[in-house]
């Protein structure tokens, strides 16, 4: 594709999704099955959690301050979020043994699974919004039937920092389509976590943002990746939004 | 004279090569399932430990027909390693089956190469040379480093042709 279509195409696609972003129903946005502001739930919440997803979720661990067995991981730190995902084994942090996600699930039983996909791949999630959300259905029901009692919250896709604080930039789009399209799909993410039970929609991307919807420089290492202060808000606001029935 | 027997020979030469050519197709066996082929194959790829792939793991890319149960795909355990192979046995359905794992491997380049450079780009190359061969009515792909794949499939090979 020529350069000047390329970019005729990105900056459409931008202006379509921030203008679907902003025609989603009030209470989608507000409350609904999104987690909303409560009292401080305390580290007490927090230790019941177990969260997994990309290499952002997977940094909890040296930069969260959390148990080693409160984040599930592959020897590689990071994931991707397609219909391999339940196939590829994570780590057992009790044993070292290598399981399947299921497994883990099944033999863990957490109160809490904190989930975070849609950065890597979110170019090619933007186009297909059924393969996304039906890979991420069937990652939450896999879960949910061998733990029915596993209650599932899935954040909001994190932000990226503007093109001067990029160290390593992999994608072939700009920091701000890539926001965009995180924003289109945490969009999606909103209406989707409702039609499942026991699901909950967090918006945990709130708290890394500047003004123009970029990761706060103060926030990252490289552009992407998070900073220990990036983590401590991170698991402030899910202390502040905790799950009530 | 010399040059007629030597015109001779060369017509008859060249008479009889295409005959050679006129073998018999290869006679593999058809006694095998996928999940024994695939057994051998971990063994001769003993310095990697592999999983076997859950029923749904091509389901980005295409479904897999439901009368085709013979097959198993194992992968790297280790989430470092993207060395993969798959083992089909189906009697009329092997071309079909050929045509859409070459479609999956290309489009799993295409689609995951970026996130792979991103964090292991010394083991992309494995999907960029990833192969589908056919062995009668057994059809089996790798994604493997040049000399795993070697052996991948001669091991394969190997064991349909010695039954």
């Amino acid at each position: 594709m020529k350069p000047l279509k390329f970019t005729v195409s990105c900056i459409a696609l931008t202006m379509t999704c921030l203008l679907g972003a902003a025609a989603m129903p009030a209470d989608l946005r507000e409350g609904g099955a999104e987690l909303t502001s409560t009292g401080d739930f305390g580290t007490e919440y927090l230790d019941r959690m177990v969260f997994l997803g990309e290499s952002t979720t997977t940094h909890l661990r040296a930069r969260g301050g959390l148990r080693p067995d409160q984040v599930w991981a592959n020897a590689s730190g990071t994931m991707k979020l397609d219909s391999a995902t339940l196939s590829r084994p994570i780590q057992d942090a009790a044993t070292g043994n290598l399981i399947t996600i299921t497994e883990a699930a099944e033999s863990r039983r957490p109160e809490y699974l904190v989930l975070s996909f849609g950065l890597n791949g979110i170019t090619g999630f933007i186009q297909n919004k059924d393969s996304y959300l039906n890979n991420y259905r069937t990652l939450i029901e896999r879960i949910q039937s061998v733990s029915p009692s596993t209650r599932i919250i899935v954040q909001s896709v994190y932000p990226v920092a503007q093109a001067s604080c990029q160290t390593d930039w992999k994608f072939s789009v700009p920091p701000e389509t890539i926001n965009a399209y995180a924003e289109t799909l945490n969009g999606w993410l909103r209406e989707f976590c409702p039609t499942l039970p026991a699901v909950r929609f967090v918006d945990t991307a709130s708290v890394l943002q500047n003004e123009e919807g970029f990761l706060r420089p103060d926030f990252t290492t490289d552009g992407i990746h998070l900073t220990k202060s990036a983590y401590d808000e991170i698991l402030l606001y899910l202390r502040t939004h905790g799950w009530t029935e | 004279m010399k040059h007629k027997i030597s015109a001779a020979a060369i017509l008859l030469a060249a008479m009889l090569l295409p005959m050679g050519a006129c073998r018999k197709p290869t006679q593999y066996t058809d006694a095998l399932t996928a999940a024994e082929l695939a057994a051998d194959a971990r063994a001769a790829l003993d310095q990697t430990e592999f999983f076997p792939a859950e029923k749904g793991y091509l389901n980005d890319y295409f479904p897999i027909p439901e009368e085709l149960t013979d097959y198993e795909i194992d992968l790297a355990a280790d989430g470092n390693n993207l060395s993969e192979f798959g083992i089909w046995h189906t009697g009329n359905g092997v071309e079909s089956i050929s045509v859409l794992l070459r479609g999956y491997l290309e489009e799993s380049f295409d689609r995951n190469r970026s996130f792979y450079d991103s964090y292991i780009p010394q083991e992309t190359p494995k999907l960029r040379d990833a192969e589908v061969r056919v062995y009668g009515n057994y059809v089996a792909y790798a994604i493997l480093n040049d000399t795993d794949r070697k052996t991948f499939f001669q091991t394969i090979e190997n064991n349909l042709l010695a039954q």
